[in-house]
């Protein structure tokens, strides 16, 4: 073809030549490319095969079943009820800010508290879902499915919320759960927390908390790229909790609170042949239901300032001068030390004066009671003839009686938190004073003992353990809430048997009859403190009042109650135990300053004892025994 | 070369038709096994594939059309063509289309992207202007080449459309280096080129830079600018060598791969047919290379082997950018695989080069001499 080199030919020459390099240069990209490609493919695919893998699967917690709580009649108590939340993933979520704004435009999301959601998301790990609203409705669920699509990061969760049938009535006794904060998990083992979403705090649920939680179990969650599920696997099932069988009897619990109407103050029964505890209950209380779902800040703040204090646990934790509630223990420490004898007189004038001593104790009772033996003592609760008991039984006797039912220890009952009260002696009053001067045991320190008051205080719980012991005649067990715990996996009922903590005097038969006797006339005899009380009841008991001061009233009793500013009045407390010969109910009631123990705490016990007694004990009506 | 034309009266269609054969072959290989990864990649939609198909049957119609045209007479045409383009790509900036943040599209009854065309209009425009001088072109000569390349890929550039206005500037260079120019002006300007980077770079938008610095470590921002190159990444390389099987991308079905059907196809045929199958893939489109190469060599006449040649060189380098990109060999501009990707202009544009390519394969006159 080529004869002569024209110029045309030349350039010809240059293009193929120029094509031929190009074409070089792009094979030398195709070998780059296929180089690369199996780099990625052929070397790195265990590597990216993993990566294609972990976007889809991601292993996720699933959480236990908590425990639930039934009561003594198989009734639940504390429950789990299937809900839906309202949960945020931050790493996948563009703007959070935004993201909330827009959610609460459409409805979705209460515009306030949004700050916290924030500053809580800041403080948590960016892939860890956090709940942005609990307690979602069937509407809210309706209308948040309509707009998912528009909100990535953000899904709806099916879960078990803890319930409290109860509401406040349980509060105490049986605790709350609340969601497991940062704090907790520094606290606890991660591995066992890992997927749990709550956490008992106080009560049953803050006791039994490693028996209720269960474990976690896992699943793989094939998921798109939008976080979505689109399939589950299993890999270990979540093993449920172990539930909790009480001895409270889900009636007797509310009525309780019910009947002390939001005064302050504590009611405690107990079963004396096994120390059950029937119901425990604190006055006021709050909602354990609000603590599941998070409490705003404001609730809670209500809550800590409140100056009736509904968190604070007046079962277990408050310390209480008894009054004259402890008699009967003290006049049955003095029968067996052969301090007294059943029939032994003393005469009351109203007053009682320490030899060589111009202080005055005087009786509640102006005028005096005349002459009082023992049974007649307690009967009308006169106090002169305990100012002397309890001098002539002395600081030491004071302090042994009153140790022998279980006053100044724990009692060790399954309820965290609880006091030991204190029970006065000389070591005690050297070891709590700083003053020299103060450091000194006075008898005028053990006379007004002997009426419970003083330096005596007690815990609503420990009073019902004594006279669950009177009930008994001297035989004690330990308080308890948990009678059995149902195994989650086998089903398997263990029962936890009762501890009997002391056995006092059980030969002392003649003594144990003196002293119930005299309970009995308390109620039901013809000058009893509360034989107001007597002739309302169904059923014969055995009771004691006492009504104990808050501070010392000054000497000349000109004062009536109504005129001391509330706070100030007397605290009112009644104890009590049913059936007289076969107890199954020992409970102690105290109002704060409710003034004379015949009056609001005698009202709350027979309201309660009535009720529990027409259901669970055999017929020892009041017609019938007269 | 002739091999196909001799056998049998199919060929004798072919040829009055005046279509390549060889070609053809391969263009229908690629463009069924193309509709059948887009199948997959749409998550099983028949829309997207329809769609496809109506722009790929738009396509093939222009290449029937062009075939039929002498080079002749499309040389003569080529500066009508250059500046029609030119026109729309005005057009386009003064009443495009607004869309993510660019203004790409014309709606002249259908929508189109000019900067498309201006692939096509380029190299024509170039061989236009240089099959006229027997002469080496000297520096001005060059200088206004440049002009012609330079134009388009300005006006692109403001759309923006920074993919687009690179590919748009290789094709017109591989033009002109074709046009045979002096070594002295190819280094000249290269050096020049390498000195501007610095301007460029400071030209370029926010998110065109993330891009860039994206590639050179793509997990320093695995959910933001990295996100694209990472899962792209992750697509291909769990491809392994045989892959996870058609309609198996779980890269795709799920989400994670962005843009499945368009600029990460690639991806998705990776994954799917694993290292083999995207062998085979390159292998298609090295033959429609080496196919459109064979008639560029034997073309007659400079308008023709230059513009055969620009054409040839330029679908490969088309190619091979989009699978550089998804390999993470490049940054992220952009750019359709040829006739894969659901892009319908980029696609039309392509099978009209065909077109062209087959008018001058079969160009009785340049070859009978």
């Amino acid at each position: 073809m080529t004869i002569r080199p024209n110029s045309e030919q030349v350039e010809e020459g240059t293009l193929v030549r120029r094509a031929t390099y190009m074409v070089f240069l792009l094979g030398l990209l195709s070998l780059v490319l296929l180089a690369r490609l199996s780099y990625l493919q052929l070397t790195q695919y265990g590597y990216y095969a993993g990566q294609a893998l972990g976007n889809q699967v991601q292993g996720r917690k699933v959480p236990p079943r908590r425990g639930i709580i039934l009561d003594r009649n198989g009734e639940v108590i504390v429950g789990n009820q299937a809900g839906f939340r309202l949960i945020l993933v931050p790493e996948q979520v563009d703007n959070l800010t935004a993201t909330l704004g827009r959610l609460a435009q459409s409805g979705i999301l209460n515009p306030e508290g949004q700050s916290e959601l924030i500053d809580f998301s800041r403080g948590s790990q960016p892939f860890e879902a956090i709940p942005i609203r609990t307690r979602l409705s069937d509407e809210l669920v309706a209308r948040f499915a309509v707009v998912r699509h528009r909100f990535a990061g953000v899904d709806i969760e099916g879960l078990l919320l803890r319930e409290y049938p109860l509401g406040a009535a349980g509060a105490h006794g049986l605790g709350y759960v609340t969601a497991v904060s940062a704090e907790d998990k520094e606290r606890l083992d991660p591995a066992q927390y890992a997927g749990i979403p709550h956490i008992g705090k106080t009560g049953v649920e803050g006791s039994y908390e490693d028996y209720l939680r269960g474990m976690a179990g896992s699943e793989r969650v094939v998921t798109n790229a939008y976080g979505r599920p689109l399939s589950r696997t299993r890999e270990l099932e979540p093993e449920p909790g172990a539930d909790l069988f009480l001895s409270i009897d889900r009636s007797l619990q509310t009525e309780a609170y019910d009947a002390m109407d939001s005064r302050r103050g504590a009611v405690v029964a107990i079963d004396p042949n096994d120390g059950g505890v029937l119901a425990l209950v604190s006055s006021p209380a709050f909602d354990p239901n609000d603590f599941v779902s998070g409490m705003n800040r404001d609730t809670f703040a209500e809550l800590n300032r409140n100056t009736d204090r509904p968190m604070f646990n007046r079962a277990v934790r408050g310390a209480y001068p008894p009054g004259s509630t402890i008699k009967p223990m003290l006049a049955f420490s003095a029968l067996t030390s052969g301090h007294r004898e059943a029939d032994q007189t003393i005469n009351c004038w109203g007053s009682f004066r320490l030899p060589g001593s111009r202080r005055v104790f005087r009786d509640w009772k102006r005028e005096g009671h005349g002459a009082m033996n023992l049974h007649d003592a307690i009967a009308q609760s006169c106090d002169v003839y305990f100012y002397q008991l309890a001098h002539d039984i002395n600081v030491e006797g004071l302090h042994d009686s009153l140790v022998q039912f279980g006053f100044g220890t724990p009692t060790g009952v399954d309820v965290a938190g609880e006091r030991a009260g204190i029970v006065p002696s000389r070591a005690w009053k050297r070891a709590n004073f700083s003053d020299p001067a103060q450091q000194r045991w006075f008898p005028g320190d053990t006379v007004v003992a002997g009426i419970g008051q003083g330096y005596l205080t007690v815990t609503p719980l420990q009073l019902a353990q004594a006279v669950a012991q009177l009930a008994m005649r001297g035989r004690r067990y330990k308080p308890r809430l948990v009678e059995a715990i149902r195994d989650p996996l086998g089903g398997n009922l263990v029962r936890m048997p009762p501890v009997q903590t002391g056995t006092l005097a059980p030969e002392a038969a003649e003594h144990w009859r003196t002293v119930v006797d005299s309970m009995v006339a308390v109620v039901h005899g013809p000058r009893g403190t509360a034989r107001a009380t007597g002739a309302g009841l169904d059923f014969r008991i055995a009771g004691k009042t006492g009504t104990s001061q808050v501070t010392a009233l000054p000497q000349d009793d000109t004062q009536v109650p109504e005129e001391v500013e509330e706070r100030f009045r007397d605290h009112s407390l009644f104890v009590a135990f049913a059936p007289v010969h076969e107890p199954v109910i020992a409970l102690a009631v105290i109002v704060e300053n409710g003034g004379s123990g015949s009056g609001a705490a005698a009202e709350v016990a027979s309201r309660l004892l009535d009720t529990y007694l027409a259901g669970n004990a055999p017929p020892d009506r009041v017609a019938q025994a007269q | 070369m002739n091999t196909l034309e001799a056998t049998g009266q199919g060929m004798g269609v072919l040829q009055r038709l005046k279509l390549d054969g060889w070609l053809l072959v391969w263009l229908m290989l690629l463009i069924s096994a193309g509709l059948a990864v887009l199948y997959s990649a749409s998550g099983g939609s028949g829309d997207v594939v329809l769609f496809q198909v109506s722009r790929l049957l738009i396509g093939l119609g222009l290449m029937l059309v062009l075939a039929q045209i002498t080079p002749r007479f499309m040389a003569r045409a080529a500066p009508w063509a250059y500046g029609t383009v030119l026109i729309l790509l005005v057009l386009v900036l003064l009443v495009g289309e607004e869309g993510g943040g660019a203004r790409r599209w014309l709606d002249l009854g259908i929508r189109f992207q000019p900067s498309e065309f201006a692939k096509l209009a380029a190299p024509l425009m170039l061989a236009h202007f240089f099959h006229s001088s027997r002469d080496r072109p000297g520096f001005l000569k060059t200088l206004a080449a440049l002009a012609l390349i330079v134009a388009p890929v300005i006006l692109v550039t403001q759309q923006p459309d920074l993919g687009t206005a690179v590919v748009i500037g290789c094709f017109g260079f591989i033009a002109l280096l074709l046009a045979g120019i002096n070594r002295k002006f190819i280094y000249g300007g290269a050096t020049l080129l390498f000195l501007a980077i610095p301007a460029l770079w400071v030209s370029l938008r926010d998110y065109q830079r993330q891009r860039i610095l994206s590639l050179l470590n793509p997990e320093s921002d695995p959910l933001g600018a990295g996100y694209h190159i990472i899962q792209s990444k992750i697509a291909i390389g769990s491809g392994g060598a045989f892959g996870k099987g058609y309609m198996q991308s779980s890269q795709a079905q799920f989400g994670f791969l962005p843009e499945p059907t368009t600029d990460f196809i690639f991806s998705v045929i990776s994954e799917e047919f694993g290292f083999v199958g995207v062998v085979v893939a390159m292998l298609l489109f090295i033959a429609v290379a080496v196919r459109m190469l064979q008639i560029a060599l034997a073309a007659q006449g400079r308008f023709s082997r230059i513009l055969a040649a620009s054409l040839a060189i330029g679908f490969f380098f088309s190619f091979a950018l989009n699978a550089a990109m998804t390999t993470g060999l490049l940054p992220v501009v952009g750019l359709p695989l040829p006739l894969i990707s659901v892009a319908g202009s980029a696609n039309v544009t392509f099978l009209a080069g065909f077109g062209i390519l087959m008018a001058i394969r079969s160009d009785r006159r340049y070859l009978a001499r």
